[in-house]
């Protein structure tokens, strides 16, 4: 109690700074490091969860498998999941920004329209998941029953299509768009409306102001949105489990579907998993890093050089 | 000459002035005309995005009889709650809920509280090498959550966590989220310091200055992060699916799931029928109707916070 007194001020500090920090430090060990660290080491081995004490290192197997084409499904499931991925971050991005500045033309009702168009991208899920196997159902389905109404007698299959299944999987991701909207419309909003009436004395049109006012402006949000929805559309696995199940024909496999089939799955294929996990991971960083090398041609930030 | 000159100055001025009005009742016009446009591609637009809810809402109110006759129909003939009674009696459905309550609601105060926690040590103690501590935490958000998952899955079943709520009710403690730590850590330095230094002077210690003072002044950002939080837990299906096999322990997620797969599988061996989609759709409803009333209960909430993570640069 009595050296407490007479210990520096900084010590006291750095005392108290780790004692408040020390549940993320714990955190950051317990459920990032070690993991890390531990599914690196996994993606060397055989390890599979029912018969752990036969683990063994085999180097660069798990890899090679994955990339030689002896895994048919890996090729497969990053394809499905590239494809799903690029037209569900332009989608959403595209609708978000659309739907917002449709909103910004400050019409009477928008509280009632953000909130029909937001409230469905926070439903779970499942639950929408499932709800859209019912409205793309080939033969009772709303959307086939209105389509043979205006007249088209052989309407798509939709989910049970080896073609039209993920492209139904992208429509319906692109259903909770209403996130990104709202972020627009924040970023909207804090455009200063002098940069616009500035260019309309210039005699600017409207494609003029949004390629060179809306859209600099809005850019390092698209930026930002554009590394996390990669991140988060790379991993995309609900719709995939529930709606289809990666059916038919694997025509809907989505790498973490194929992961999780390897991971949680008898006989629990952790190392093989692992790898997988691995390079995704490689992906997602290259992605990224190649996002942040193009930014500075196209990402504007206001603040710059003040 | 010069009133010459001065007339001619006029006529310039008064062209110049029609010529602006002109344009000024065009934009006016054109105004309008876009105002309108938006208007129909907004009503358009609403209906797409309602129309789906609508179909689960009245499916769910059907009769089975009537969706086997008449499968294409979209209001139901006759309204009745069949469909809710039937989930409510071949499922625990309340048990679905109290767990899902549960994990919600104990991942909702780990995280504000501890993540309030963590942000102020940021904050209030300008520690050398804090910024880099940060950073490193930081980046644990880009590494995607299969990476961290499998080594966990091992760690929880090692553990015997299996079937248990652990593996949904610790991890939260630590830190609750690097990225609710970064929104509490905006925040709290927005809190004068001569707040916190007042009150060390009067002799608080550091844990009473974030009880006492902290923790009454974070409300607003607390409760973007335990919306946030809500719906993760509430939505999230792939913990679930890998840590509760026991049918008492399931959350309303991996619950209306099973509900779902279980009449997928039925009509896989009766062959050729219509799914119940009555009954699958009432538990659908179940399970986002709570979403619903909280986004109106805290709707100005939503708005702000997903417009403070979204913006992050």
């Amino acid at each position: 109690m009595q050296q407490k007194i007479f210990l520096k001020r900084s010590t006291r500090k750095t005392i108290w700074f780790y004692i408040f920090i020390l549940p993320s430090i714990l955190g950051f060990l317990a459920f990032v490091v070690y993991p890390v660290g531990r599914s690196l080491y996994l993606s060397f081995t055989d390890m599979q969860l029912t018969r752990p004490d036969e683990m063994k290192w085999v180097g660069l197997k798990n890899y090679l498998a994955l990339f030689s084409g002896k895994d048919p499904f890996f090729w497969q499931a990053l394809k499905n999941t590239f494809i799903y991925a690029v037209c569900n971050i332009v989608g959403t991005l595209a609708l978000g920004l659309l739907s917002a500045m449709l909103l910004n033309v400050r019409v009477k009702g928008q509280n009632i329209f953000r909130t029909i168009f937001y409230v469905p991208s926070l439903l779970p899920a499942v639950a929408t998941a499932i709800m859209f196997r019912w409205v793309f159902d080939p033969t009772n389905g709303i959307i086939n029953t209105i389509l043979r109404a205006i007249g088209i007698s052989n309407p798509p299959i939709w989910l049970e299509g080896a073609s039209t299944a993920l492209l139904t999987l992208i429509i319906i991701s692109l259903y909770a768009f209403g996130g990104k909207m709202i972020i627009f419309l924040t970023g909207l909003n804090g455009i200063n409306r002098s940069y616009y009436e500035a260019a309309e004395i210039d005699g600017a049109g409207y494609w003029y102001k949004f390629v060179k006012i809306t859209l600099p402006l809005l850019s390092p949000i698209i930026f930002y949105n554009t590394i996390m929805g990669t991140i988060g559309a790379l991993q995309v696995f609900t719709e995939g489990f529930v709606v289809s199940g990666a059916g038919p024909g694997n025509s809907t496999l989505f790498y973490v579907l194929r992961l999780y089939n390897l991971a949680y799955q008898e006989p629990y294929r952790l190392g093989q998993a692992s790898a997988m996990a691995w390079v995704l991971f490689v992906i997602i960083g290259a992605i990224t890093a190649v996002y942040f090398i193009f930014s500075k041609y196209f990402v504007f930030y206001e603040n710059e050089g003040k | 000459m010069e009133e010459n000159i001065v007339i001619e100055e006029n006529t310039v001025q008064a062209q110049e002035d029609l010529s602006k009005m002109d344009r000024n009742q065009k934009a006016k016009k054109r105004s309008k005309w876009n105002k309108i446009i938006a208007y129909i591609v907004l009503i358009v637009c609403s209906c797409i995005m309602i129309l789906p809810l609508l179909i689960l809402l009245c499916t769910s109110l059907k009769p089975y009889e009537e969706l086997v006759e008449n499968p294409t129909a979209i209001f139901p003939k006759q309204i009745t709650f069949e469909a809710f009674a039937t989930v409510f009696n071949e499922n625990p459905y309340f048990v679905y809920l109290s767990n899902t309550v549960f994990i919600t609601v104990v991942n909702v105060i780990a995280c504000c509280f501890t993540s309030a926690f963590v942000a102020y040590g940021f904050v209030r103690f300008r520690v050398k090498g804090s910024g880099f501590i940060f950073g490193a935490f930081l980046s644990g958000m880009l590494i995607p959550g299969q990476v961290l998952t499998i080594p966990m899955f091992e760690v929880y079943k090692s553990l015997g966590w299996i079937n248990t709520f652990f593996p949904f009710i610790v991890p939260c403690w630590f830190g609750g989220g690097i990225f609710n730590v970064f929104l509490q850590r905006q925040f709290i330095r927005g809190i004068p310091s001569s707040l916190f230094e007042a009150a060390e002077i009067d002799g608080c210690n550091e844990m009473e200055i974030f009880f006492r003072i902290v923790m009454r002044l974070v409300a607003p950002v607390m409760i973007t992060i335990a919306i946030f939080t809500f719906m993760n837990s509430w939505n999230d299906l792939y913990g679930p699916l890998l840590y509760l096999e026991d049918p008492d322990l399931w959350t309303l997620a991996k619950g209306i799931y099973m509900i779902y797969k279980a009449e997928m599988g039925q009509m896989g061996s009766s062959g050729g029928s219509i799914l119940p989609w009555n009954i699958i759709s009432a538990a659908n409803v179940f399970a986002i109707i709570p979403i619903i009333v909280l986004y109106f209960i805290a709707q100005r909430f939503f708005i702000e916070g997903i417009s403070t993570t979204g913006l992050k640069e």
